[in-house]
């Protein structure tokens, strides 16, 4: 998933980045609205987080011009100006959401997961992977639990994705950090386990145990049956 | 221009609307107040009028003489006749007004008496007489005087008795015997009237052909000849016409001129009060305006500065998130209360900045589809170090749907963090219950602490703003007092209550929200 940031404070554009990156997303950052549009035609990302100040070309004026050739993109307004009239504005325009400043990173992932799950769902039909009681939605960013649905980050689909593919077999740390963080990506080793925590806590039940520790190695999950 | 800048701005428009309104008054007012008539009399030539008085004077004495020479006469005939004949009856018919005719005495044992002529009077008028002592029927009588009716007791061969108490009386004596006419005035007043309206069909035209107004009247006021169109108001000269039988007066009025003044006096008063009204009313309508715009500006300034510090806020959260991994186990704790205190003050600027927006009239709700149990969750979940930390347990419960509905999820996370936070200041050490319920129409969310709880007397106060109960400032917790008052009005706009319930120990709020289901996208 590549999102293209774009922000005229470059404290809050790194940050933003500082955020998304380890949870698996690629940011594309701009510091003015030029460059939003710039990157945005040559890369296409999945989604735009646009700040609404910005020099020359201020957000909505991108929003805009993205909208007139992309209805698809989901495009989030973040910014401090948060009176009704600049919501309505920005949702106008075509923004699927505005997130006010003051936020922390877990507002901002929730935030992009809902908008990117709101646009796979109209872009295609449902489709995913069972991995024991859950089903996988990649696309979406969700998984899905009987009536109970939760929010999963690039970064948890592809290491549920790599455990799903590899059924029965330990995956050792090197394997899972290589494949779902990229070779060029140095993560400290404490990172994995972070991130299987958390997962376990989002998908596990009291007493269950979908992601298996191979003490020494890595993880695994066991498979169907 | 928002709506509390717009009535404002109404406000001072109205007051000074109503200043000038009573500045228009009091001018208006002290005009008409001011306002005289001045009536100018111009005065006419009264010759005619003085003429024809003295004519009908001049008439008036000799119709008294011919009177008195009738009266004269008659009395001493009647002195001779007979008392039981028809001659005295047919003697005094001859002369108007003789209503009775009495004999008297003088040194004489004759009994007076007395013939009454016409329809008798009521009441019977009083019979003269000499007698000091009477007998016989008590009857209303005059006593009179023998040296003013007898001539050997020193009186008058005749003349007029015209007393107050008396009866009007004319007496006539002759070798000791008197008799006394008593006559009635007013017929004779009537037949000297009658004479006069003769006289004045031809006499009056003097008067009249100076154009009036002018008219002869009788003692009665009623007039006997007149020009036309006279006055209601009092005539302006009066000639009166005077006899022993009545009097007539020819009166007058003068051509009057009627002219608008004002009094100077009272017509600067009023127009200097007017005028100092009216710049009183533009001093406090400009005084009023200059205080809003003073409001306005340290709204405005709050609402900036609070503004201006979102984005250093969000910094701070978001590196705060991405070192959160990498923080070595031995400064984890001071980790957290760096975060909860970055939390805490992301929440004071929200309450500010929201405060403002509602001061200034433009706090407004955005619905969007949201699961209001995540919310609570995602708050309670912020706030479970800090709660930890002040040795409060939490028990969070939840009953019914959790589906999403159409609601301001800012807001709704804003309500539940002022509880929270209200907990965290006020009930240290004990068990907090968060318990929300949601219904297909409805959303409660219920917060009960076991802390010191809420006097009844503050309790109509503490969703005031600004209010802090003083025991707690006393007892050195902090706070801007903005925060259930926020909690309330925001409770309010999304259509819904905020509310203490009763609870048996410490204090109790309950949230109660009506739910949309949002629409398919």
């Amino acid at each position: 998933m590549t999102i293209l940031l774009a922000d005229d404070d470059p404290v809050t554009l790194e940050s933003l980045a500082a955020c998304l990156q380890p949870e698996g997303f690629r940011t594309l950052l701009a510091c003015d609205g030029a460059e939003a549009l710039e990157l945005w035609r040559k890369h296409r990302p999945d989604l735009l987080c646009l700040d609404i100040m910005m020099p020359g070309i201020d957000g909505y004026e991108v929003c805009r011009r993205v909208r007139a050739q992309d209805a698809g993109v989901p495009v989030l307004f973040i910014s401090a100006k948060s009176e009704e009239i600049d919501v309505v504005v920005g949702l106008r325009l075509g923004a699927d959401d505005f997130v006010r400043k003051p936020f922390g990173k877990h507002e901002l992932i929730a935030r992009i997961g809902a908008a990117l799950r709101r646009s796979q769902a109209v872009k295609s039909s449902t489709s995913g992977f069972q991995l024991g009681p859950l089903r996988v939605l990649p696309a979406e960013l969700r998984a899905q639990r009987g009536d109970d649905s939760m929010d999963l980050t690039p970064r948890e689909v592809s290491i549920l994705k790599l455990l799903h593919e590899r059924a029965g077999q330990v995956l050792s740390r090197d394997v899972l950090l290589d494949v779902c963080w990229g070779l060029e990506y140095m993560p400290e080793s404490r990172t994995l386990d972070q991130h299987i925590a958390k997962l376990r806590k989002k998908i596990e039940r009291e007493s269950e145990e979908i992601i298996e520790t191979v003490r020494g190695v890595g993880y695994r999950w066991r498979g169907q049956g | 221009m928002n709506p509390t800048q717009s009535s404002q701005n109404r406000s001072a428009s109205f007051m000074l609307v109503m200043m000038l309104a009573l500045a228009a008054c009091i001018a208006l007012g002290g005009v008409m107040v001011a306002q005289r008539e001045v009536e100018t009399r111009l005065a006419r030539d009264r010759a005619p009028q003085r003429a024809l008085a003295n004519a009908m004077q001049t008439e008036a004495r000799k119709l008294e003489q011919l009177y008195d020479e009738h009266l004269k006469r008659t009395g001493g005939l009647l002195t001779n006749v007979s008392r039981d004949s028809q001659a005295p009856r047919r003697l005094a018919e001859n002369v108007e007004g003789i209503q009775r005719i009495s004999w008297l005495y003088w040194k004489s044992a004759s009994a007076e008496t007395h013939l009454s002529l016409g329809f008798p009077p009521d009441p019977p008028l009083p019979e003269p007489t000499l007698e000091t002592k009477h007998s016989g029927l008590p009857r209303s009588r005059v006593l009179l005087d023998p040296k003013i009716i007898f001539r050997d007791a020193g009186g008058k061969n005749e003349g007029w008795i015209d007393e107050p108490g008396k009866p009007f009386m004319f007496f006539v004596q002759q070798f000791g015997t008197t008799v006394i006419l008593t006559i009635d005035r007013s017929a004779v007043e009537a037949a000297i009237t009658r004479h006069f309206r003769d006289m004045l069909q031809s006499a009056f035209s003097s008067v009249a052909q100076l154009g009036g107004p002018d008219a002869v009247r009788d003692s009665s006021g009623h007039e006997l000849k007149s020009t036309e169109n006279l006055p209601n108001t009092q005539p302006d000269v009066l000639s009166p016409v005077v006899s022993r039988f009545g009097s007539w007066q020819i009166v007058s009025w003068d051509q009057r001129e009627m002219r608008e003044t004002y009094h100077l006096p009272t017509l600067v008063g009023s127009l200097a009060l007017a005028v100092l009204v009216a710049v009183c009313g533009f001093g406090l309508s400009a005084q009023q305006r200059r205080a809003a715009l003073l409001a306005r500006q340290r709204v405005s300034f709050v609402n900036r500065v609070s503004h201006e510090l979102r984005t250093p806020m969000t910094n701070i959260l978001l590196n705060l998130d991405v070192i959160e991994e990498s923080v070595p186990e031995t400064a984890t704790g001071r980790f957290g209360l760096v975060r909860e205190e970055a939390g805490r003050l992301s929440r004071l600027i929200e309450n500010v900045l929201t405060f403002s927006r509602q001061e200034e009239g433009r706090l407004t709700m955005q619905n969007t589809s949201s699961k209001p149990v995540e919310i609570v969750d995602g708050i309670v979940r912020q706030f479970e170090p800090a709660l930890q930390r002040r040795g409060i347990t939490l028990t969070r419960m939840h009953e019914g749907l959790k589906t999403e509905v159409m609601l301001d999820a800012d807001a709704l996370a804003q309500i539940t963090a002022n509880l929270l936070s209200n907990v965290e200041k006020y009930a240290p050490n004990g068990p907090v219950r968060v318990r929300t319920q949601q219904t297909e129409t409805g959303f409660v969310l219920s917060v009960t602490d076991e802390g010191s709880g809420i006097a009844a007397d503050d309790a109509g106060r503490i969703f005031e703003p600004f209010t802090r109960l003083d025991d707690r400032v006393q007892a050195g917790v902090s706070g801007a007092g903005l925060g259930l008052s926020i909690a309330r009005e925001l409770a309010q706009r999304m259509g819904g209550t905020l509310c203490l319930v009763n609870s048996e120990k410490g204090a109790a709020f309950e949230l109660r929200l009506p739910l949309n289901q949002p629409t398919a996208r």
